[in-house]
């Protein structure tokens, strides 16, 4: 299993590394703007579908088509755009979860005339008015993608996509059971590295992987005791600095449910088989299974799920991920810190940084929420 | 050098401002439902023809920045949570209506805002009025409802504007079913025929800018927006924007111009720094600075109104507004409007905490460059937090932006 995950490690490193591999291979491969674009419609027509990931290099060249003061997602994006290193892909897929995703959209495109763009725009309320709205511009998309992949995405194989995809989140799911119920048999960093992988790699090899690591992982011990428990809220589009989640789980927590984007969130829901393919990625997209704070959710928002899971993964902590400059989260959060006051659960917010300079700061930060669960438990 | 001349008329816009609160509180206090808006005044005709009070969040949030009386609720907002890269309308807007009695009481009129029975937004060009709306709703426990504008980054737009006008009905059986009041299209289509005379009186006002010097700058634009913003389709828009144009034909008749000693024609990009107001339209006219034109202050309501089509009417106003439309779009535009109006130079305002209206500037800066030779400065600071604002920045940048006009015209001779 190590040596799995230490290959996944190196493939982290240079994200798009697989993208040129399948590239020499003739495949077609299609980056994806994160969060929700049904990647099972780019895998039925033929293509590799990859999401988009933030570099750990820093912002360059970037700097002079997008602001500093924009989420780092979108800058890095931008800026590996401009550099050339998006041009592995066939085609870019954006989605415009929030205003920054458009920005981006419209800058790269404008930087990247050679590539081909296909552009989604989600409606942001959670609801059946707008139910047709989504299943038409699925529509679009699925043709703009035939366009690009050279053949028609067919009805048959766009279901055994959705079931190839349910598989891989299931698998996924049964990692995240284990790493929940056995603290210390698997690294927070090594689960994030897990997710991550498949963004980027074919869901045909990730299920490989994920179904040859799961036995044993299954057969291993939990190795730590007296953890605190915590949740971990947030952190949409990118992934979290490996760095950050260590220092969590070396100040003795252990992460009993998160909502990450690059976690839980990725795989916490199925796509139907029953309804007819379009039709079941459309309700997919009104039913995520986790609430998000870049959409309306008039039934049930995101503070509610997070409390319900607090409660029933007997959290001690939340502890609030924020993407420096994420809109969606600097607007959500004075709610969520009221609910989570409210329910006498501690809190504490830790903003992350594209240029993290230093650890010190969250460390010190972390440090004393720690002390404060310990204490309590 | 310069001196900053202001249009006297356009100050009818801020009397205009006290007079609407002042209805809105009366009206609140009546026992008539209240209604919020947030990202678009375009849909205020159709909730004043129903005789119901309504509070523009966006616009408050700059009229309270304008009257730098914005801070205490600011600050509330930021005890509550609001971080400080939070949209500063947000913040001011959110903070105001939490304030405690204590500090309400203690605080200007300006402050009394009457809550919501129910909140409305639209998310052109923008997402972030789905998380506005939804922290208004949550925490007053009121319905809201949401216009998603499509963008229209190609064709003639003709698909979304119906899919708009869809929506506008759908809004509408909102509002009457929450207030059981019943929609007054007599009425509306009044309140759209006063829009278009005010739109007719504005765009003839508006090319009299291309006279030098300018009888006008974006600061004039920038002081009548209140009755623009909080009277639209109401007879005191037509009056300031009519009083506006008047008076710059005698300035242009005499030759004089919003800056006395105008020496350079600016364009502005983005949203205005409120709290510096007046401080930056006199900083610019000591240089002989004026700034003409500009697409976001000269973008609201950009097609011209049809009593005839009353939905179809402001649902093109939706959809067509600049910041709905492709980055193309926005290039011709601001490349038209610095050719129409003889334009030296480019100040792109980068609003640290909206990201929505200035996320394309670099890029628009960058093939307006290309494309006129102009050169262009970016102005860091923000719409509603003076905090983000820097003399020593704007000093800098304005005179090597100037100096860069200088050097272009020597050359040209």
């Amino acid at each position: 299993m190590s040596a799995t995950l230490t290959n996944l490690d190196i493939l982290l490193e240079d994200p798009y590394r697989r993208a040129r591999e399948l590239k020499e291979q003739g495949r077609k491969v299609i980056g994806v703007s994160p969060m929700y674009f049904p990647e099972e419609l780019i895998h039925a027509g033929g293509g590799v579908p990859m999401v988009l990931q933030e570099s750990a290099e820093p912002v360059t060249t970037g700097m002079a088509h997008l602001y500093p003061f924009f989420c780092g997602f979108t800058r890095s994006t931008v800026d590996m755009g401009v550099r050339g290193k998006l041009d592995v892909f066939d085609a870019l897929v954006l989605g415009d979860l929030c205003i920054q995703l458009r920005h981006m959209f419209k800058t790269l495109k404008r930087q990247m005339p050679a590539t081909t763009f296909v552009y989604m725009q989600w409606p942001l309320e959670i609801s059946e008015r707008f139910h047709s709205t989504v299943r038409d511009r699925l529509g679009k998309c699925r043709v703009a993608l035939e366009e690009v992949l050279g053949r028609k995405i067919e009805e048959a194989a766009l279901r055994d996509s959705i079931a190839l995809f349910n598989r891989n989140r299931a698998l996924l799911r049964r990692v995240f059971d284990l790493y929940r119920a056995k603290p210390g048999v698997m690294r927070a960093r090594e689960l994030m590295a897990l997710v991550q992988a498949g963004m980027l790699m074919p869901k045909e090899e990730h299920c490989q992987i994920l179904e040859e690591m799961l036995p044993g992982l299954e057969q291993r011990p939990a190795t730590r005791d007296k953890v605190i428990k915590v949740y971990l809220a947030g952190h949409l589009c990118m992934a979290v600095k490996v760095e950050i989640l260590d220092l969590i789980e070396d100040l003795g927590a252990h992460v009993v449910w998160d909502d990450l984007f690059v976690g839980y969130r990725y795989a916490a829901s199925e796509v139907s088989q029953d309804l007819p393919p379009i039709e079941a990625l459309t309700q997919h997209y009104f039913n995520l299974g986790i609430p998000c704070p870049t959409r309306w959710e008039p039934k049930s928002g995101w503070s509610d799920y997070i409390m319900a899971r607090a409660g029933e993964s007997g959290a001690q902590g939340i502890i609030i991920l924020m993407v420096k400059q994420c809109g969606p989260m600097l607007l959500y959060y004075p709610w969520l810190r009221e609910v989570v006051t409210g329910s006498g659960i501690p809190q504490t917010l830790i903003v992350t940084e594209h240029e993290m300079i230093s650890l010190e700061g969250t460390r010190t930060r972390l440090q004393a929420f720690m002390e404060m669960l310990g204490k309590g438990a | 050098m310069g001196q900053f001349n202001p249009l006297r008329s356009a100050a009818m816009g801020s009397r205009a401002v006290d007079r609407f609160y002042e209805d809105v509180r009366k009206d609140a206090r009546a026992g008539k439902p209240v209604a919020w808006l947030l990202g678009s005044l375009i849909l205020s005709p159709m909730i004043t023809s129903m005789d119901i009070p309504w509070v523009f969040g966006d616009a408050l949030a700059a009229h309270l920045a304008a009257r730098r009386i914005q801070r205490k609720p600011m600050e509330v907002a930021e005890d509550l949570g609001y971080l400080v890269e939070t949209c500063s309308y947000t913040r001011t807007h959110m903070g105001c209506s939490l304030l405690s009695d204590e500090d309400r009481a203690a605080g200007p009129q300006d402050w009394d805002i009457p809550k919501p029975d129910f909140v409305i937004i639209s998310d052109q060009g923008c997402t972030e009025w789905y998380e506005w709306g939804d922290d208004v709703s949550k925490r007053f426990g009121v319905p809201m409802f949401t216009v998603h504008v499509p963008c229209v980054w190609e064709g003639d737009g003709r698909e979304e504007v119906a899919y708009t006008v869809g929506q506008l009905k759908e809004m509408n059986t909102f509002v009457e079913d929450i207030t059981h009041r019943r929609q007054n299209w007599d009425k509306l289509t009044d309140i759209i025929s006063v829009a278009r005379q005010a739109q007719l009186f504005r765009d003839e006002a508006q090319k009299l800018c291309r006279s030098v010097p300018s009888p006008a700058s974006i600061f004039d634009w920038a002081t009548a927006l209140g009755a623009v913003f909080n009277c639209w389709g109401q007879p005191e828009s037509v009056e300031t924007y009519q009083a506006m144009k008047q008076e710059m034909e005698e300035r242009v008749a005499k030759g004089e111009g919003a800056v006395m000693g105008e020496k350079y024609r600016l364009a502005w990009d983005g949203m205005i720094v409120w709290p510096m107001f007046g401080h930056l339209a006199k900083k610019l006219a000591a240089a002989g600075a004026c700034t003409v034109t500009s697409a976001y202050m000269w973008g609201f309501f950009p097609e011209l109104m049809s009593p005839d089509n009353t939905l179809e009417s402001i649902s093109r106003n939706l959809t067509e507004v600049w910041c709905n439309r492709s980055l193309d779009f926005q290039i011709e535009n601001v490349t038209a409007l610095c050719q129409e109006y003889g334009i030296d130079g480019l100040i792109c305002h980068a609003h640290y905490t909206c990201r929505a209206l200035c996320g394309q500037q670099l890029e628009l800066m960058d093939a307006v460059t290309r494309r006129l030779g102009i050169p262009g400065m970016v102005l860091e600071a923000d719409v509603g937090d003076e905090t983000f604002y820097s003399d020593a920045q704007v000093d800098t940048r304005l005179g090597a932006l100037l100096e860069t006009i200088d050097a272009r015209r020597s050359r040209v001779r």
